[in-house]
Order: structure tokens, then C-alpha cells, then sequence
């Protein structure tokens, strides 16, 4: 040990804080330096004066009143270890501000919540008013659903009328469908929709994922709410539900098709898309209002009321111009197939896009079993 | 005796009375860190009741396997810290203050002559006076040490940093203690034997 050990070791010496084995070597080393006697006296004696320094002024004698005051006086809105900082008067002032981010991100996602659940669809075509397509947008919130009023009698009888047609459209189509021999399954994402006013864009939203299978009828939503006066609803609303919310179902789709998700391609284009529970095989029906004038006269000429009005059998585009040298398609291909016809709804005009893996046939035969019926998809696949 | 972990844990209980014991228990020793980093008695009075309202609301954070005391004393190290430097002023010792406090209600009672009471309450003073004009982080180091009474380990503890640190830093604290007290008394010396010549 020598005197620059000493020195740093000095005031754990001092202090007793060090090693036995240590603290017997620095003792051995001041046996026979002064030097080290003396820094070592002058830093016990600073030690001592340190340890006895009590120039520290009082606390006030009821500090300890004064505190559990300040806690009590605040256990009514908190309790130890659940509240922050800032709660008391002499704490950090609250930062008000981060109260107002959290509301405001909770007011973002409560305004936003709706938009994204809310159905899309195309514009719902007004009854009393056929010279143009009516349109109506989305409703504001899916809470705005209006209780379900009776139907005008002309409609009902209409709709009876219709009813009894695609009964016999469906007999007739039924066992075709159901006897065809299931085909390989086709990538859907190669689909291409035939005379499509738009083309499906990327950023389509699913919004429905598969509902629970609907016996006999499988509907989808395509929704649309009356905004203002001139938007009149084929139902009257009821004033005390707000504004009212109207659909429109592909249904009689036979029964082994189930809704997977419907496609918002925009206000007046929605796709459903199907999947038979049983082949696997998926559906896509394409719904679009027609909005052109001279496509809706011509289209009137055919008019009558929901039924089917022309009916094309077409192959898939990818079947077409793209041939091979060899002359042949990818299996695959050659299997999804459109089948386009027009349909009427309140004397205005719906193009329907019936695509599969399916032949052109049980497509075509799907297709005619389709009606477009009214009403809301909520309770009606509450009570199927 | 219950012991602080377990008054602790009977105040997230919502024993107020535990609380209470805590204050009593702990109130002289985080008003002497609070005043030796903070230097003026009202608000190191103020901050300390600001610390264990802090430690009221932080209850939920204390591991009640761990000991209470360094992690009281690091709640009052480092609030007493932050209102420093909050503050952004310098830290003087308030003599007005210090000596308008009676002597007797903290100087250790002397018995005896009044010649050495006066030299050992001097000698206090000057001590009082030099530890104040230390780093914030030296005070409170030499606080922790000599009138706590904490091990390193403790000290590093509550100020979160290694025992090494500590030990560093009470040496260093020490030696620029040492050297203080050796100007003024240099000082003193050149300042009485300026008066002696006159």
C-alpha cells in the first residue's frame, strides 16, 4: 500500500467501508507515514463534522397535517397509485391539452366508425320520378336505419306479380344448375367484368365479410338513403327513425350460395360476391346503374317491370383476342365466364354481371333466377 | 414495527393511516435532501410536501420487494432537482434565514463554555456553507452518505447509478469539500492577520 493508494481510498477508510483485508493495509501504511496520519485525522474530523451537521431548520410541526390534508382533501376523486400527476395544487398544472388530443382522436374514430360500416351501393332508382335515375347517397350513420313502413298497395301487387314470374324463371333453371358438375376452381382475380362503365379500382373496400347462410335467399346490400326532399324513398320513411335506409337485394340465388363480401366500386357499381358452400366455387354478381340516357331508353323499350330484359352469353375477355399460336386457353380460363343482362327496378335500369368458374349456362341460368328486391339487410338477415 | 414496504402496501390499499406513518416516518430525511439541494427552507418545505404527494400517486410503481427508503430518497432527489433547475437560479445559502432560526431548535445542544459553543456552531456554519457551493450532485451524495447514513449501494440506488458511481462521486465530493473549507480558512487566515497588522 502506498500513499497514493491512501489517497483514494481515504474516506471509505475514514467511513469503515472498506474490505477488512483493505482496511488493515491502509492501518499498516499509517504506522509509518505522517503524512497520511495526518490527511487521514483532517478527513475524519471533516467526517465527524458532517455526520453531526444539524444546521438543517426545522420543519413546521403539522407538515404531516398538512400533507394527509392535501391527500384527503383529493381522495375523493382519486386514490393512491391510480391518479397522475397534477392533481393537486402544487403539483405540475394538468395538461389540458392531451385531454383534448384523446377527445379528439375519439371523435375521429367515432365519426369514422360509421363511414366504414355503413353499406355502399349504388343509387336506388325513385319510383315516382322514371324520366331520370334517382339517386340517393349513403346515409350519414348506420344508426339512421328507419323502422320498416308498409308498402305502397301498387307496389305490392307489382312485386306479387314479379314474384310469381321468377318462381317459374327459377324451376326451370334450378336443376341444370344443380346438376352441373362442379368445374376446377378459376383464379377469381382474373375476372374481367364485361362493358363495365368502371373498372373495379384497388382500392374497392370489402366491406361485409361472409354472413351466416341464409336458407333459400341469399340477399346482399346495396344501400342508399333519401338526403332531401327531392329524394324520394318507394317507401315512405319514418319521420321519427330520420332519414331512411333502402336496398337492394339480388336474391333467389339458389341455396348453396352464401354472401362472402360485397365490393363498393362506387355509388352506383357494387359486386357481391358469393361462394357455394358446397363446390367451393365462388360467384360475382355485378350490379351497376345505367346511367347513360340513350343505354336507359333503349333498355325501356324492353321495359317490363323486373324482369329480365336481354340476356348476353358472352365468354371472358381473357378468352378473347389472346389466343395462343396453339390455339388454345389455360383450362383455368376458359372456365370463368360472364354473363351480362339488364334488369329493371322501378323502371329504371341495373346492368347485372354474373361471373364464375361456371359455364355460360348455369350463369345465364343463375341470372334469371335473380330478382332485385327492396328492403334492409340488417333485419332481414336477422330474421332470414 | 411494520415495516415502510408493508405500510406501503397498505396504502394501495387505501390505508390512509399507513400513508400517514410513511410522512412521519420519512419526512425529516427527505427534508434534509430536499433542503441541501435547494438551499432555502419554505421551499424545501413546499417541495417536500410536493415529494410525498408525488409518492402518494406513484405508489403503484413501488416494487414492495424492494426496500422503501432509496426509492423515497430518489423521488426527493430528483423533484428537488428538476424545481433547480426549473428554477434556473443559483442556489446561495440564506444566512438571514439560517440565523433567524433559533440555534438551539437544530444546533446540537452544547453545554459548557460559550467560547467553544460559538466556534463549534462557526465551524458548523462553515461546513453548512461550504457543502452549499457543491454541485447540486455532490450535496446530495454527501447528504445521502453522512446523514442518511446509506451504504453506496443504496445511494446508487436511490440516484440510480451504479456503486461505482457513487463511490467516485462521494471521493471527488470530499476532496472539493476539502478544498473549500481549506480557502476560507485561508482566507480567514489572511483576513485575521490583516486585522492583527492594524
Amino acid at each position: 500500500m502506498n500513499c497514493q493508494q491512501i489517497d483514494k481510498y481515504i474516506y471509505e477508510f475514514c467511513d469503515n467501508r472498506l474490505a477488512p483485508q483493505m482496511q488493515d493495509g491502509i492501518k499498516a501504511h499509517l504506522d509509518h507515514c505522517e503524512s497520511c496520519r495526518d490527511k487521514v485525522a483532517a478527513a475524519r474530523h471533516e467526517g465527524h463534522l458532517l455526520r453531526s451537521m444539524e444546521t438543517i431548520p426545522p420543519l413546521q410541526p403539522d407538515f404531516t397535517a398538512r400533507v394527509m390534508a392535501l391527500i384527503q382533501g383529493n381522495s375523493g376523486r382519486r386514490r393512491a397509485g391510480l391518479f397522475a400527476r397534477g392533481a393537486f395544487g402544487r403539483s405540475r398544472p394538468l395538461r389540458w391539452w392531451w385531454g383534448a388530443a384523446g377527445a379528439a382522436v375519439l371523435l375521429l374514430v367515432l365519426y369514422s366508425l360509421p363511414l366504414l360500416q355503413q353499406p355502399v351501393g349504388i343509387r336506388l332508382a325513385e319510383q315516382n320520378d322514371p324520366g331520370s335515375l334517382q339517386t340517393e347517397t349513403l346515409p350519414a350513420a348506420m344508426n339512421s336505419i328507419p323502422e320498416i313502413s308498409p308498402k305502397p298497395e301498387g307496389t305490392q301487387v307489382a312485386e306479387s306479380v314479379i314474384e310469381t314470374e321468377i318462381e317459374a324463371i327459377k324451376e326451370t333453371v334450378k336443376e341444370p344448375v344443380a346438376e352441373s358438375a362442379p368445374e376446377p376452381r378459376a383464379r377469381y382475380d382474373q375476372v374481367a367484368m364485361q362493358d363495365s362503365p368502371t373498372s373495379a379500382s384497388p382500392n374497392h373496400t370489402a366491406l361485409r365479410q361472409a354472413s351466416p347462410p341464409v336458407p333459400e335467399t341469399r340477399s346482399a346490400s346495396i344501400a342508399a338513403a333519401p338526403v332531401d326532399q327531392a329524394i324520394k324513398s318507394p317507401y315512405p320513411t319514418n319521420p321519427n327513425r330520420g332519414v331512411g335506409l333502402l336496398t337492394l337485394h339480388p336474391t333467389n340465388l339458389p341455396s348453396e350460395y352464401s354472401l362472402q363480401t360485397v365490393i363498393s366500386n362506387s355509388e352506383q357499381d357494387i359486386t357481391f360476391i358469393y361462394k357455394n358452400q358446397v363446390t367451393q366455387q365462388e360467384l360475382s354478381l355485378r350490379l351497376t346503374a345505367v346511367t347513360n340516357q340513350s343505354d336507359q331508353v333503349e333498355m325501356e323499350n324492353l321495359a317490363n317491370d323486373t324482369q329480365l330484359k336481354s340476356v348476353s352469353l358472352d365468354e371472358d375477355e381473357g378468352s378473347e383476342g389472346s389466343l395462343p399460336a396453339g390455339g388454345s386457353l389455360p383450362a383455368e380460363k376458359l372456365l370463368i365466364n360472364s354473363y351480362q343482362s339488364s334488369m329493371n327496378h322501378n323502371q329504371h335500369l341495373y346492368q347485372l354481371v354474373v361471373t364464375g368458374n361456371l359455364s355460360t349456362e348455369e350463369l345465364a341460368a343463375i341470372a334469371k333466377s335473380i330478382k332485385l328486391e327492396e328492403g334492409i339487410p340488417d333485419e332481414e338477415q336477422d330474421n332470414p | 414495527m411494520i415495516s415502510d414496504e408493508m405500510l406501503a402496501w397498505q396504502t394501495l390499499s387505501g390505508d390512509i393511516k399507513a400513508f400517514e406513518e410513511l410522512v412521519n416516518r420519512y419526512k425529516n430525511q427527505v427534508y434534509a435532501i430536499v433542503y441541501r439541494i435547494i438551499g432555502h427552507a419554505q421551499e424545501a418545505e413546499d417541495l417536500c410536501q410536493e415529494v410525498f404527494l408525488t409518492v402518494y400517486e406513484k405508489m403503484y410503481q413501488f416494487d414492495t420487494n424492494k426496500k422503501f427508503a432509496p426509492w423515497i430518497y430518489r423521488i426527493a432527489t430528483n423533484t428537488s432537482i428538476s424545481a433547480l433547475r426549473k428554477r434556473k437560479k443559483v442556489v446561495m445559502v440564506n444566512f438571514d434565514e439560517a440565523y433567524s432560526v433559533p440555534l438551539n431548535s437544530y444546533a446540537p445542544a452544547q453545554i459548557g463554555d460559550p467560547h467553544s459553543m460559538f466556534e463549534q456552531r462557526e465551524l458548523h456554519r462553515q461546513i453548512d456553507e461550504a457543502i452549499m457551493s457543491l454541485p447540486e450532485n455532490y450535496r446530495v451524495v454527501l447528504t445521502l452518505r453522512y446523514q442518511m447514513d446509506l451504504d453506496n449501494q443504496e445511494i446508487a440506488d436511490a440516484l440510480g447509478i451504479s456503486k461505482e458511481n457513487v463511490e467516485v462521486k462521494v471521493h471527488r465530493a470530499r476532496k472539493a469539500l476539502q478544498k473549500i473549507l481549506l480557502n476560507r480558512q485561508a482566507e480567514r487566515g489572511i483576513k485575521n492577520e490583516l486585522s492583527a497588522n492594524r
